[in-house]
């Protein structure tokens, strides 16, 4: 068990092992299919550490370290809205011995002109969960349904609040396609911007936004706390943690989707027998009940899909976000 | 360096206002006076405010030293002025040659150049230098996980 | 009382006995370490948490991160180098003090007051949590831009004997706060084409570089300046601190108070805490004209409210899962992990379980004495080094800490750039402290303004909409009309004080 506390207690051992390392290192082969892996692995994590997605990756790791029978370290290459540490990952060498857990971010940096980095360069080696958006107004709010908070949207334009995340951020995206799949403006509501999902939920608790977009999943004590009513999930089926919350689909009837996903990619060409090492491995973990229960209990949803299916994926999600910028820029010269 | 307070003053206008400036070109939210522009132009006109102030009040007070740039530290003291040279030419090879030549090379030469300059003899220089560099190596790369990058010594260690 | 025996006996598990030793060890090396935040301690201590009983996990993130806290105060003692953000606001006092060979007694303070505070906050949160978090409830962006505009407000009182220069820095802080991607509309700021300036300044690297780098350039500017001061000996500085805890025990119960309360707002954290009232102690102090010099009454306001504000985090998160700082949300993580699901109904379904967590917050705290005493001991080895062999050490170790902290080589040209601003500022008599107070506030002051003001539609007037707001709101105008008053009050009557000496008081 590679522990920063064991290894304090047990200062004799750390120092044997450094030195063991030290001298086995030289004599590593270049990265080799049936030797893969034979050293340290790294993990590159572009957020700082405690956010959502270093807690998916070092939930991951920890149990990936068994699988591979190597230690993993976790690095976060934090800032610049994820843009460095997602070019780190792509940029690394190719060997197998650095990859990176990315989040949906990378589908909107085209999009919004901030950089030219897309899927296409890594290479996918597992999808491993989801957070759907949800709708949650106040407890004590004149809408019991979404369909109520629909017709109110449609009756007092430019007066109801939504918020949730920074304009153009995950959760705002999935408010702009809740309202253009609806066939309303988008700026008929006014977006108040908060830092990330749980201060959206605040800001409706506190009674100053109408509703949030964000994960029912991130204002989950509140909700059960009855500060926040949960009117709908943006997600294809009802969730576990919620199954008395309808889908967009069941109660509106329109199509839109949304959630943030994390997953597992390598740089840009790595060598097939690695990537299948590692997909093999990632498969394993990311469908056990080990990561399953931890990630469930904080609303993430287990999605696994291999190589191929994650790649499909991330092509879909990058056009769908392509789509709903360009449907929005046309909206504001309207 | 030591600037009159004359000079700071105009630096800190010229500042506010260039700030100001930028400002000026930021988007606003749905057309109202607010947008990531106000903030920055509150700013920039507190600069403005306080360099002006500065500026009056010196001249009132003391106006011939308003304008003098003074390199008390550095002026009659080479063994500093080259200390404070070195710190520089340290940073800069970090940033410069970090990723490259690797952190523990260039904490090394800079700790064996420092002791050396400080007057200490070549061997406690290069033991002391060793020492240090090791232990943070160790520190951070091994207990601590942190990536310092290696540079060509990546292949040994 | 029943669950408070069984409490009792899950914390008395060797297992959790051995946890709360070697996490507070793993903390308080991480705490000492410049460019190592408590965050950072924690999320290395996550995967091992898996292993763990859920006790035994919880205990794992208090003890490292209350350690972290304290510890952060240490190299900011010896050398000038704050460990963590909520070290920053006494730094110059710690180090004052360490000149003048009391090195000892700044560590034994810190350690005493650190624990004083935690333990307070600690109290609060086992007899007021749900009381306190529905409070925090409402809490919106209305009412912290005014709490935000209130420590921007406390810049007077750390602004030094200029007040105009100390304005200036304080400009330059806010200035620096707006680099990076616009939270309204995400529009790039001052960014100059830069991705790594998309998030802005990266504030751990900054404050390397605006402590300690001009202390590196002055000492090696002039050498044999700082000569090395026979340093006071352990009994001795326990002493001392005892006679500090006689004559500022208000300092540190106002301390406790305000790091708790303002811990407890979402958002708040130990930084704030503390520069809030270090600079409200200041205000308050009968010796104001000392502090910035090595006196101990600032250090004893700060230390307390930072590791107050880190057990006052825990009362929203442990109430509504909702985390005040990263290291409640890396806790919050752990606890549904272990299955221990947060929310108002803890106290009832996972009573013992919550004591038990509870006395472990104690311990933690506790675990500062001995820890304290240790960090004395190292103190005097540390400070026995000559100076020439320790501060080229210290450049690279900053420069180290700098990187570490994003794994960037950018790090390092904050450090480099905000370093240097901060070595021509000091030189030229602008102090270092407002520049921080404005990073630390600026964005929280920016950002609830925005959220406030297109919540209403640009309305300014709506910013004392709300009750709270308005008491805030109140008390900030208040804390600007008063100087401005007397000061137009001593204009219009010249016999009493001359106008500059006003301004320049």
């Amino acid at each position: 068990m590679r522990s920063p506390e064991k290894r304090y207690l047990r200062p004799a051992a750390c120092i044997a092992g450094a030195v063991l390392a030290m001298l086995t290192l030289p004599f590593a082969a270049p990265a080799r299919a049936d030797t893969y892996p034979s050293r340290p692995i790294t993990v590159i994590v572009p957020y700082p550490a405690g956010g959502g997605t270093d807690i998916v990756a070092r939930t991951l790791t920890g149990l990936l370290e068994k699988e591979l029978g190597v230690p993993i370290n976790v690095i976060n290459k934090a800032g610049g809205g994820g843009i460095p540490g997602q070019t780190a990952i792509a940029h690394a060498k190719p060997d197998g011995y650095t990859i990176g857990v990315i989040a949906s971010d990378i589908s909107v940096y085209k999009a919004q002109g901030l950089a030219d980095l897309t899927y296409k360069d890594m290479t996918p080696i597992g999808q491993t969960n989801e957070l759907a958006s949800g709708v949650s107004v106040i407890e004590g709010s004149p809408y019991k349904t979404i369909q109520e908070l629909v017709a109110g949207i449609k009756a007092h334009p430019g007066q109801l609040k939504a918020t949730g995340a920074s304009p153009g951020v995950n959760w705002h995206i999935a408010f702009s396609g809740l309202m253009l799949g609806l066939g309303l403006d988008p700026s008929t509501v006014t977006w108040v911007p908060t830092q990330g999902g749980t201060a959206g939920h605040l800001d409706v608790a506190a009674g100053n936004s109408t509703f949030s977009t964000a994960s029912l999943a991130e204002g989950r004590a509140l909700i059960e706390a009855k500060k926040l009513r949960p009117l709908a999930v943006m997600a294809k089926e009802r969730l576990q943690l919620f199954p008395d919350v309808p889908t967009l689909k069941e109660s509106l009837g329109i199509d839109w989707t949304f959630a943030l996903w994390h997953g597992v990619v390598g740089p840009k060409g790595l060598p097939d027998e690695l990537m299948n090492r590692l997909s093999a491995a990632v498969e394993k973990v990311a469908t056990s009940e080990a990561f399953r229960k931890p990630l469930e209990e904080r609303g993430f949803s287990l999605v696994y899909r291999d190589p191929a299916a994650f790649r499909a994926f991330m092509a879909s999600d990058l056009a769908e976000m392509e789509r709903i910028f360009v449907e929005l820029d046309k909206m504001k010269q309207q | 360096m030591k600037f009159g307070d004359g000079l700071i003053g105009l630096f800190i206008v010229a500042l506010g206002v260039a700030v100001f400036g930028q400002a000026q070109g930021f988007p606003k939210v749905a057309d109202q006076f607010y947008g990531p522009g106000l903030f920055p132009q509150i700013i920039a006109a507190g600069l403005v405010l306080c360099g002006a102030i500065l500026f009056a009040r010196t001249l009132r007070t003391a106006p011939a030293a308003s304008f003098r740039v003074d390199a008390v530290s550095w002026r009659g003291n080479r063994r500093g002025a080259m200390s404070g040279a070195m710190v520089l030419a340290a940073l800069l090879a970090f940033v410069f040659l970090g990723d490259t030549v690797g952190f523990p090379i260039i904490g090394f030469v800079t700790l064996v150049a420092f002791y050396l300059w400080l007057g200490r003899r070549l061997p406690v220089a290069l033991l002391v230098a060793a020492g240090v560099t090791l232990a943070l190596d160790l520190l951070f790369r091994l207990v601590l996980h942190v990536p310092v990058p290696s540079g060509p010594l990546a292949a040994f260690w | 009382m029943d669950k408070f025996i069984a409490a009792l006996d899950l914390v008395a598990q060797p297992e959790t006995l051995v946890t709360l030793v070697g996490a507070s060890f793993f903390g308080f090396a991480i705490g000492c370490l410049p460019g190592l935040t408590a965050t950072m301690a924690v999320a290395l201590l996550v995967p091992m948490t898996f292993f763990m009983s859920p006790i035994a996990a919880i205990t794992s993130i208090v003890a490292a991160s209350a350690m972290a806290i304290f510890a952060g105060d240490i190299p900011g003692a010896l050398l000038r180098m704050p460990g963590t953000p909520a070290s920053a606001a006494y730094v110059d006092d710690a180090y004052e003090m360490t000149k003048r060979g009391e090195a000892g007694v700044v560590i034994a303070s810190n350690a005493t007051f650190s624990a004083l505070g935690g333990v307070f906050g600690t109290i609060v949160l086992i007899l007021a949590a749900p009381t306190l978090a529905d409070f925090a409830l409402d809490f919106s962006a209305f009412e912290f831009f005014w709490l935000g505009a209130l420590g921007l407000s406390c810049a007077v009182f750390v602004a030094g004997s200029n007040l105009v220069k100390g304005l200036t820095s304080l400009m330059l802080g806010l200035l620096i706060a707006t680099v990076g991607m616009d939270y309204t509309t995400g529009h790039p700021r001052f960014t100059f084409g830069n991705v790594n300036l998309l998030e802005g300044v990266s504030f751990i690297p900054g404050l390397i570089g605006m402590f300690a780098l001009p202390e590196i350039l002055r000492s090696l500017l002039s050498p044999g300046s700082v000569g090395t001061v026979a340093q006071v000996t352990a009994r001795d500085a326990w002493r001392k601190t005892w006679d500090a805890g006689k004559r500022y025990w208000s300092r540190a119960l106002c301390g406790s108070v305000l790091g708790t309360l303002v811990g407890a707002l979402p958002g708040g954290g130990a930084d704030t805490a503390a520069w809030i009232s270090y600079a409200g102690a200041k205000k308050m102090s009968r010796e104001p004209e000392k502090w910035g010099k090595g006196h101990i009454e600032g250090i004893v306001a700060g230390s307390s409210a930072n590791n107050a504000a880190l057990s006052g985090a825990w009362i929203p998160a442990i109430v509504f899962a909702i985390p005040g700082d990263t290291i409640t949300a890396i806790g919050i993580g752990v606890l549904y992990l272990k299955g221990v699901n947060p929310g108002p109904t803890v106290f009832i379904n996972n009573g013992e379980l919550f004591y038990a967590v509870f006395i472990v917050f104690i311990l933690a705290n506790l675990m500062m004495f001995p820890l304290g005493w240790l960090a004395i001991r190292i103190a005097r080895l540390v400070l026995r080094v000559p100076r020439d062999l320790i501060l080229p050490a210290l450049l690279v170790l900053s420069v180290t800490g700098a990187y570490a902290i994003d794994n960037d080589l950018f790090g390092v040209w904050i450090l480099l750039a905000l370093g240097l601003t901060a070595y021509l500022m000091e030189e030229n008599g602008f102090p270092i402290a407002p520049m921080v107070l404005g990073m630390v506030l600026g964005k929280i002051v920016e950002q609830n303004f925005m959220q406030a003001l297109i919540s209403t539609n640009g309305n300014v007037l709506g910013l004392f909409g709300r009750p709270i707001a308005a008491v805030l709101g109140g008390i900030t105008l208040l804390v600007w009309a008063i100087p401005l008053l007397r000061w137009g009050w001593s204009r219009l009557r010249p016999a009493h004080a001359t106008p500059r000496a006003a301004i320049e008081d």
